[in-house]
């Protein structure tokens, strides 16, 4: 079964890439959102396995956001960023950096 | 002990010893009309006040002629007394300088406070006060048989100058005497009052004392004169004499005040100007920390800008270029065509991560500033700025690079705020090298709503000062705004030395 995949990065190229990579590598990418709010609605209604998200969002902080979505939403949550400095949340089960990102790099987080 | 010194105490000695001799003069006379008493304690107040406040006011201030003045005012009013010597050769003598302690009193009032005949008119004065009481003043005595005088009781001793007794021809010529005196004495205190008329607080206060005890004094003496020419008779006279001393006698201690008080005002001026050059130079100080740590904070803001325009921009296109070129070699063997399409994408991403790379460096710093210089780094402003410029650089020449720098960013900066502020869609840019600075003046007819404290305009301000320059805003509703900066360019601009306040 395919992993169903949520999306939540500002900048709309890189939510692009990510999406066609994660689909090419077997997730079902069930949406995108391009800030935290966004990104709880989203969860709230569509209830994905997994959520990539971006730690620096313009509304939010991505590792708040990660405690809130783990465990309002009931979700996993992987963060990421283009910067490599980032300290993965306690509530997230793993940090990948943007250009690291591939099918295999988040399964071996999840699984 | 200085020479100075040792030559005052000299003086003072010599001065003691006047005074005793015109005091012995005084007291073995037999041709004084008045009290002797009274004639002793005058001659040694008025000479000893004279020459001791003289010698202290010397000593004190060894380059101001004012001290040396009034001891010499002092030392021929002792030697005046020796008209009451019984001796005629001392006698005569006597009546001779008897009229130049008078003469050198004008010469006072006329240079006071500096010690200098500071114009013509005073020089003139002084010039005729002295020849009228020391080269004519022994002319009517070749014509007076002092032995005959009604003022000698009972007669004075004789004139070893008199030529011929011929009172009418004498007389004549006291007259002329007094007539010359009364006008230099009348124009001594019209300067006098002339001065104190032009100066201020400070100055009437050092003046006051000294001017109107002497203005006083010379003004008796000059009624002294007139009551002599109306042949008034002689108790008046004798009286009005009197009346005279007493001023006189003060003279010598309201010019001591007056100096002193010159001097403390002077110390006074110096401890202003410090107090005033302390708060201009913590003000300066203050205005500097203040602008240091603007442009700290600028080069950190634009550092933070720099950071997240490269995360936003060009890292963005290489993130998403590194996932679609994975992609591509992932599907190379499985779908070859989707990876060509992915190669063909990430080719064209590429480009654009190198454009915007481009775009930002030269943000940072244009190189064909460095390169070719303001002219064409403007040109090529304007021909990249959104809206249109019309450009009129005036410079040919290569200039100091940091002029050449902010005058760029003076116009860049300006150009941005054209576009996302003034909501005209068209600016001019004018750039003149005179006199050795930099004018770089940019208008346009926006909405006029400028705010020359932002950050970006406060950071040009800034800018420009650390060269030395000068920048202004002017913003008007309804008319635009120009900018104006003055840079100084190097080469022909002179050093402005700020000559020290005058003491």
């Amino acid at each position: 079964m395919r992993r169903r995949v949520l999306i939540v990065d500002d900048h709309a190229g890189f939510r692009a890439s990510a999406r066609r990579l994660l689909e090419c590598e077997g997730f079902d990418v069930v949406g995108e959102a391009a800030d935290g709010a966004e990104a709880l609605a989203i969860v709230a209604e569509l209830a994905p396995d997994l959520v990539l998200l971006d730690v620096c969002l313009p509304d939010a902080d991505g590792r708040d956001l990660a405690e809130r979505l783990v465990h309002e939403g009931g979700v996993a949550v992987l963060l990421t960023s283009s910067r490599d400095d980032i300290e993965g949340g306690a509530d997230a089960l793993g940090f990948i950096p943007k250009d690291r990102l591939s099918g295999a790099s988040i399964r071996e987080l999840v699984e | 002990m200085s020479s100075l010194r040792r030559a005052l105490y000299g003086l003072g000695a010599t001065g003691v010893v006047l005074g005793l001799l015109a005091l012995a003069a005084v007291l073995t006379t037999d041709h004084n009309q008045q009290d002797t008493k009274v004639s002793a304690v005058t001659t040694l107040l008025i000479g000893w006040s004279f020459i001791g406040a003289g010698l202290f006011a010397w000593n004190r201030f060894p380059r101001n002629r004012l001290g040396m003045l009034m001891s010499a005012v002092g030392f021929t009013w002792l030697l005046g007394a020796m008209a009451f010597a019984n001796v005629p050769g001392v006698f005569i003598i006597g009546v001779l300088v008897g009229s130049l302690p008078i003469a050198i009193l004008v010469h006072m009032v006329l240079s006071f406070p500096s010690g200098r005949l500071e114009d013509r008119l005073a020089r003139g004065i002084a010039t005729a006060g002295y020849a009228a009481t020391t080269i004519y003043m022994p002319v009517p005595y070749l014509f007076l048989d002092t032995t005959s005088l009604e003022v000698c009781d009972p007669a004075c001793p004789e004139n070893p100058l008199l030529i011929t007794n011929d009172l009418g021809t004498a007389n004549f010529l006291f007259g002329v005497l007094n007539v010359v005196g009364l006008i230099l004495l009348t124009m001594t205190v019209w300067v006098a009052v002339r001065r104190w008329r032009a100066a201020d607080r400070d100055d009437r206060r050092t003046l006051g004392p000294s001017l109107w005890t002497a203005v006083a004094t010379l003004f008796l003496f000059g009624s002294l004169l007139t009551a002599g020419l109306l042949g008034s008779d002689d108790p008046f006279a004798e009286s009005l004499y009197l009346v005279a001393l007493a001023p006189l006698a003060s003279v010598p201690y309201a010019f001591l005040v007056g100096l002193l008080r010159a001097k403390l005002s002077a110390a006074e001026v110096v401890a202003e100007e410090n107090l005033r050059l302390d708060a201009e130079l913590q003000e300066r100080y203050e205005e500097l920390r203040a602008s240091r740590a603007r442009i700290v904070e600028a080069a950190d803001a634009a550092r933070r800008k720099l950071e997240r325009d490269l995360h936003d921009g060009a890292q963005q296109r290489l993130v998403g270029l590194a996932l679609s070129l994975r992609l591509a070699r992932d599907r190379l063997e499985v779908d070859p065509a989707q990876s060509a399409a992915l190669l063909e994408e990430a080719g064209a991403e590429l480009a654009l991560a190198t454009d915007e790379l481009r775009e930002l460096a030269r943000g940072i710093h244009p190189a064909i500033l460095t390169d070719r210089g303001l002219g064409a780094a403007l040109d090529a402003l304007a021909k990249r700025a959104p809206v249109d410029v019309r450009m009129r650089p005036a410079i040919g020449e290569r200039l100091p690079r940091p002029v050449e720098a902010a005058a760029y960013f003076v116009v860049a900066e300006a150009l941005t705020n054209v576009y996302r502020h003034s909501g005209s869609d068209e600016a001019e840019v004018a750039i003149s090298r005179r006199n050795g600075t930099l004018h770089v003046e940019v208008t346009d007819s926006g909405n006029g709503h400028a705010d020359p404290l932002g950050s970006g305009l406060g950071g040009l301000a800034d800018r420009v000062q650390a060269q030395g320059g000068e920048f202004e805003v002017e913003s008007e509703p309804g008319v635009g705004t120009a900018i104006h900066a003055r840079i100084p360019a190097g080469g022909t601009q002179s050093v402005r030395l700020v000559p020290p306040p005058e003491i």
